[in-house]
């Protein structure tokens, strides 16, 4: 698991409620954490920790946004960050670090 | 009555309240990039504390630089009265005094957001009572020193050529507001060292460390009438609260 990763959820209570935005930078930081650059959507789902229902309208969102791309390989879907989105999540890390700092949580 | 200090001391202070003004706009456009991000209240109370704190500063900045120009150019062959001399510097600092107030106070309420709602209640009351210690003052004027002070003439062995101007400290709002001011951040100061001590990041210390510069920067003012070197002092220690902030922002921001 890549470390930010890691230290995201640790940071964490189990039954905090998250926000929209951080739900999103979750879900860009699993599929950016995948070594191999693409992720499977039962992967993001659980290790993002999300529904069936909240995953789609989110990925769907992602994708009307430009910060993901999906692509089909022997009949399996994969996601892909882009550069955009790759962007945005460096921007959004440090929005998350300032609120930290400040004891703010984001 | 009024102290004596030199000039230079018109032109420095600017300069400091310059770089704060420019710190704070540093802050409250970052503190705006978290809002944009999040939405959330405390976040908001965040970003407006920091666009008051900086309006503040770049009113004084702006009417003591002002002053001292009009004040140069017309030494040494006409004749103003100390209220020509003042006149900018006395309304830019009704204005800071009111900005500064409401910036910390709002910094003081993003922190009450996180806590409980009985809690939050009494951070609200005990808000709305700081700043209504002013009224009185303002209805009562002229009111008696709070302590008294005292004509000051010292020569500084590496100030320019001596010019001497009066301060304005004859203005009643100017110890309440110095009072007001280190509650407010004595608060400030405890809340997020409570928070660092929570989040245990070596980053977060400098917001309580910051904030206790800016703290001791109203201290040292309060003292001015002991002697007119706290006014340098003073000044140094908001150089290094707010260089504490832009040290902190630095690292926070880096790629």
């Amino acid at each position: 698991m890549n470390e930010r990763f890691d230290e995201k959820l640790d940071g964490k209570r189990p039954n905090e409620r998250r926000s929209k935005m951080q739900v999103i930078a979750d879900i860009l930081r699993v599929i950016d954490s995948n070594a191999s650059g693409r992720t499977k959507p039962t992967h993001i789902l659980y290790r993002a920790n999300l529904s069936h229902k909240l995953l789609r309208e989110h990925l769907n969102t992602l994708l009307q946004k430009g910060f993901i791309e999906v692509f089909i390989e022997k009949n399996r879907t994969y996601y892909k960050i882009t550069i955009k989105g790759k962007n945005f999540l460096g921007e959004y890390r440090k929005i998350e670090k300032l609120a930290q700092v400040f004891g703010l949580p984001a | 009555m009024p102290i004596i200090v030199p000039l230079w001391f018109y032109e420095f202070g600017s300069v400091m309240y310059f770089f704060a003004a420019m710190i704070g706009l540093l802050l409250s456009y970052f503190s705006f990039k978290l809002l944009d991000y999040t939405r959330k209240r405390s976040h908001l109370f965040l970003f407006l504390s920091f666009i008051f704190i900086t309006l503040g500063f770049a009113v004084q900045a702006a009417s003591n630089a002002f002053s001292i120009m009009h004040f140069e150019q017309c030494n040494p062959d006409c004749v103003i009265t100390r209220e020509q001399i003042f006149r900018w510097i006395v309304r830019g600092n009704y204005i800071y005094y009111a900005t500064s107030i409401i910036g910390y106070s709002l910094f003081l309420l993003s922190y009450s957001m996180t806590e409980k709602k009985s809690q939050r209640n009494i951070t609200k009351k005990f808000l709305a009572v700081m700043p209504a210690l002013l009224l009185p003052i303002a209805i009562l004027q002229p009111l008696p020193q709070l302590i008294p002070q005292f004509d000051v003439n010292i020569q500084f062995p590496f100030a320019p050529p001596p010019v001497f101007v009066l301060y304005p400290f004859e203005s009643n709002f100017f110890q309440p507001f110095q009072v007001i001011s280190s509650i407010l951040l004595l608060l400030i100061v405890y809340r997020t060292y409570m928070s660092n001590k929570k989040t245990k990041s070596e980053l977060s210390i400098l917001i309580p460390a910051g904030f206790a510069a800016i703290l001791l920067y109203h201290v040292l003012m309060f003292s001015i009438p002991f002697s007119p070197l706290f006014f340098a002092f003073a000044h140094l220690s908001l150089l290094a609260g707010f260089g504490m902030l832009l040290y902190m922002l630095a690292k926070v921001t880096r790629k």
